[in-house]
């Protein structure tokens, strides 16, 4: 809880107008992206600097308050979303770039800095970088790092995970961390890579250092339309059996490509029932050769529509309508409810029509549009939030879409994190000795575990209550551990 | 050959209910780095070995951790692929396990990345004795700590690691070499050249006055890039496995060996330092072997992110930092893997 002394502590230390106290200033900040559950924080500290969160940090451990670190807010899992009875610090001030460095191909930047806003400074260098989740222009870099982000260039550029380089993080007890650095490789524990996805459990990250990218010379887009949903899915897993890795490699079924369709006329084939948009970058040479490679599997797995698109122009607008999607299905329903189950590839078909067939039954609409390459699902749901039986159906559909992930080899969140959202499916993915495992990581950071409490690592009592508890033998696992 | 992990498991539990500590090993390759009590009995985890699941079209093989590393690599090879970080076979035997502890990477590491980055997903015995997955065998898996990768370079000193899914990439369908005589400066200014284009190169290797490049890919690609060299002198791909493996003559002899590894940006002069009396850069310059008079740690003006006495010194003893110490508590607490190998 926050004290009066906590709040004295906070007002001598930071400026009056980084902190909001009164209702009407805290409400903007009672989500992230995740809105299903909302809770107005406790106190919101604007930090401006880094002594600020270093202050926030001792406050925080010296009253035992809860603390929750937020960025853009764009996060779809609800990992920012505040402590009733803690604080909430955001970081959307600290965005400054302090460093491009264009021979190491190196940018380090403060975590609210935006995602797309390093690509935009690195540019004059002839450089990018690579992760762009959909909400890359407003989305900050912290909250990339904390969330381990993905986005579409991911298949061959790989996760924010293997794309930064260094970090430098405050813990909750008052320590400074550098980790990693512009070395290719460094002593010790990769703390570095036990702090991306760490949902802001572990630390707070004040800097961050980025790998950079040449901005690839060519970039062609081919377009492959399918008369079977099933049929395109295989064509994926062929695309990487002959040796392709594609920049992106995106698959939208029949009511995304007409929600698309209606909404932006971007000329993608209305009858096929699904459409693969894959792009292929890299030099001339290289792109000529995959370019031909891909067609020629596309014809192979009888696409019934195949459309290249090799100058940027042409580009943009085949990757429109894959942009458009979501604000697309907007207009299909009043509600949607995007899920981020990741499957092995081969599974793509079998799960797209177990998701058709738990459409049927619970009588709700879904429509699929997704990182089909790196198999990562986002089916969307569509309902309407004001009836109460389809909200409820909705999300036990959600549920069992991830639990069917599962099942099949999968994970419940291939890059949008567990956070509020998917606290339950972690206790069906992880037995209860690798939960408690979890929980042990997190005392090395935060022993009082005030770091984003309730998010991402649920309470062995919570799973135990979910049925997950599996008893072996009549033996209860943990039995030292009280159960309540 | 062994597919059970019990008997792993009943071994750490022995351990633990006997107070006794474990020395995990696989084939031993890498005992010369071992900077832990080698008098502790050992835990060789090199029957436990085999493919649990290979779909080539998933990019994917999930293997236990004694597997050689050879014969990952033929197996993957007769598909076309790869374990692209490229562990080194230091004499030639080396497991999967090892190179996952070690998190050692061949020269294309600049490139092809890290034995983390490739790693989706371990199974594992903790210091509790318990049997453990994490990860997956997914590309994308963002549940829980990442602590499959937390794994990579952590020396054993974590717990005993069953097996491991590792994502595989496409050999590349060409591959050229050349060497060229140029100083140090020169060899330097024509990697930078590089650093801000795409282009197919993959390696770099600079000792005694050569400069030495890699490139791999599509064919016209690779002949593309290899334009610029036409006068230079085409060599056999096979340095780069030797360079690898440390088989060239650079490292054939008994001096002390120090492996120094360099921010990306540095321009490393090595006439800063006069107790370096040979080296040898890869990784674009960022990573150098160097043989030192008298076996004197190397003194290097440009920061170096870390400095390790390799082979033929004693191994200098460090202090870990607070949250080290209590990472190996959150999963050995008894202390019983590894003993007195400190990260």
């Amino acid at each position: 809880m926050i004290t009066e002394f906590a709040l004295t502590q906070l007002f001598a230390e930071l400026p009056e107008r980084a902190i909001l106290t009164d209702r009407y200033e805290k409400e903007p900040f009672e989500s992230d992206a995740y809105t299903v559950k909302k809770e107005l924080p406790g106190v919101v500290v604007l930090a401006e600097t880094v002594e600020h969160v270093r202050s926030v940090l001792r406050v925080c451990n010296e009253c035992s308050i809860p603390l929750v670190t937020r960025g853009a807010g764009t996060g779809l899992s609800g990992g920012a979303r505040p402590h009733r009875e803690g604080v909430l610090l955001v970081l959307s001030k600290l965005n400054s770039v302090l460093e491009v460095d264009p021979l190491a191909c190196t940018a380090t930047v403060e975590p609210g800095t935006t995602n797309l806003h390093i690509s935009e400074v690195a540019k004059e260098h002839g450089l990018f970088y690579a992760p762009d989740p959909s909400s890359q222009i407003a989305c900050s870099i912290g909250g990339n790092v904390a969330e381990n982000a993905g986005g579409v260039h991911c298949l061959k550029y790989g996760l924010t995970l293997h794309n930064v380089v260094g970090l430098t993080v405050l813990t909750i007890e008052g320590d400074e961390l550098v980790l990693g650095g512009k070395a290719y490789d460094w002593d010790g524990y990769d703390f570095l890579a036990l702090m991306v996805g760490s949902e802001g459990m572990l630390g707070v990250v004040t800097e961050i250092t980025v790998k950079l990218l040449p901005i690839p010379a060519v970039r062609h887009v081919i377009l492959g339309g399918f008369d079977d949903v099933e049929i395109a899915g295989n064509c994926v897993a062929g695309i990487i059996a002959a040796g392709v890795i594609p920049g992106g490699l995106e698959m939208m079924d029949e009511l995304a490509v007409r929600a698309a369709e209606e909404f932006a006329e971007v000329g993608y084939p209305k009858d096929a029932k699904a459409v693969l948009l894959c792009e292929l970058d890299g030099t001339e040479e290289e792109v000529a050769s995959t370019t031909e490679k891909v067609t020629e599997v596309m014809k192979q797995f009888d696409a019934s529509v195949i459309e290249l698109a090799t100058d940027p122009e042409q580009c943009e607008r085949l990757w429109l309508g894959r942009k458009v999607a979501f604000p697309a299905a907007g207009r299909m329903a009043s509600d949607f409810y995007c899920m981020d189950g990741s499957i092995p590839r081969y599974q793509i078909g079998p799960v797209l029509k177990a998701i058709t067939n738990m459409s049927e039954r619970y009588n709700l609409g879904v429509m699929n549009v997704f990182h089909a390459g790196d198999g990562n699902l986002h089916p969307l749901i569509l309902y309407d939030a004001s009836d109460k039986s389809q909200r409820e159906g909705a999300e036990q559909f959600g549920a069992e879409i991830l639990e069917h992930c599962i099942r099949v080899g999968g994970t419940i969140t291939g890059e949008h994190g567990v956070g509020v959202e998917k606290i339950d499916q972690m206790c069906s993915q992880f037995s209860l000795a690798e939960i408690e495992q979890f929980h042990r990581i997190r005392n090395v950071f935060d022993v009082n575990r005030n770091m984003n409490p309730g998010k991402a690592i649920p309470t062995l009592a919570r799973c135990s209550e979910l049925g997950g508890m599996h008893v072996h033998k009549g033996q209860v696992p943990f039995p030292e551990l009280s159960r309540f | 050959m062994s597919t059970d992990s019990s008997p792993l498991q009943d071994a750490v539990n022995t351990a633990l209910g006997q107070n006794q500590q474990l020395r995990i090993t696989g084939e031993g390759s890498k005992a010369f780095l071992y900077s832990g009590d080698t008098t502790v009995p050992l835990l060789p985890t090199s029957d436990h070995t085999g493919v649990i699941e290979y779909r080539p079209e998933e990019l994917v093989i999930t293997l236990r951790a004694g597997t050689k590393l050879s014969e990952l690599r033929e197996i993957t090879a007769e598909h076309g692929q790869m374990w692209a970080c490229d562990p080194p076979l230091f004499d030639g035997r080396g497991t999967v396990g090892g190179a996952i502890a070690s998190g050692w990477c061949g020269p294309g590491r600049p490139w092809f990345g890290t034995v983390r980055d490739s790693l989706l997903g371990v199974e594992m015995i903790n210091g509790y004795g318990e049997l453990l997955r994490f990860g997956g065998k997914v590309i994308k898996n963002v549940a829980g700590f990442d602590v499959a990768r937390l794994l990579a370079g952590s020396q054993g000193t974590l717990g005993v690691l069953l097996s491991a899914s590792l994502k595989l990439f496409p050999m590349p369908e060409h591959t050229r070499s050349i060497a060229t005589c140029v100083n140090l400066q020169e060899s330097t200014s024509l990697i930078s050249q590089y650093a801000r284009k795409t282009s197919s190169l993959s390696g770099t290797c600079y000792f005694d006055g050569k400069l030495y490049l890699r490139f791999t890919g599509v064919a016209a690609a690779v002949d593309h890039d290899m334009k610029a060299f036409e006068s230079n002198e085409e060599i056999d791909p096979q340095f780069w496995q030797k360079l690898r493996d440390h088989t060239l003559p650079f490292f054939a002899d008994d001096k002390a060996l120090w492996r120094v590894s360099l921010p990306r940006s540095t321009l490393f002069q090595n006439e800063d330092t006069e107790e370096i009396e040979e080296f040898l850069a890869e990784w674009n310059g960022s990573l150098l072997w160097c043989k030192t008079k008298n076996s004197l740690r190397p003194t290097i003006s440009t920061k170096p992110q870390a400095i390790r006495s390799f082979r033929n010194i004693k191994h200098e003893t460090s202090q870990s930092s607070k949250y080290a110490r209590r990472l190996k508590h959150a999963f050995d607490p008894q202390k019983i893997f590894n003993p007195g190998v400190v990260l």
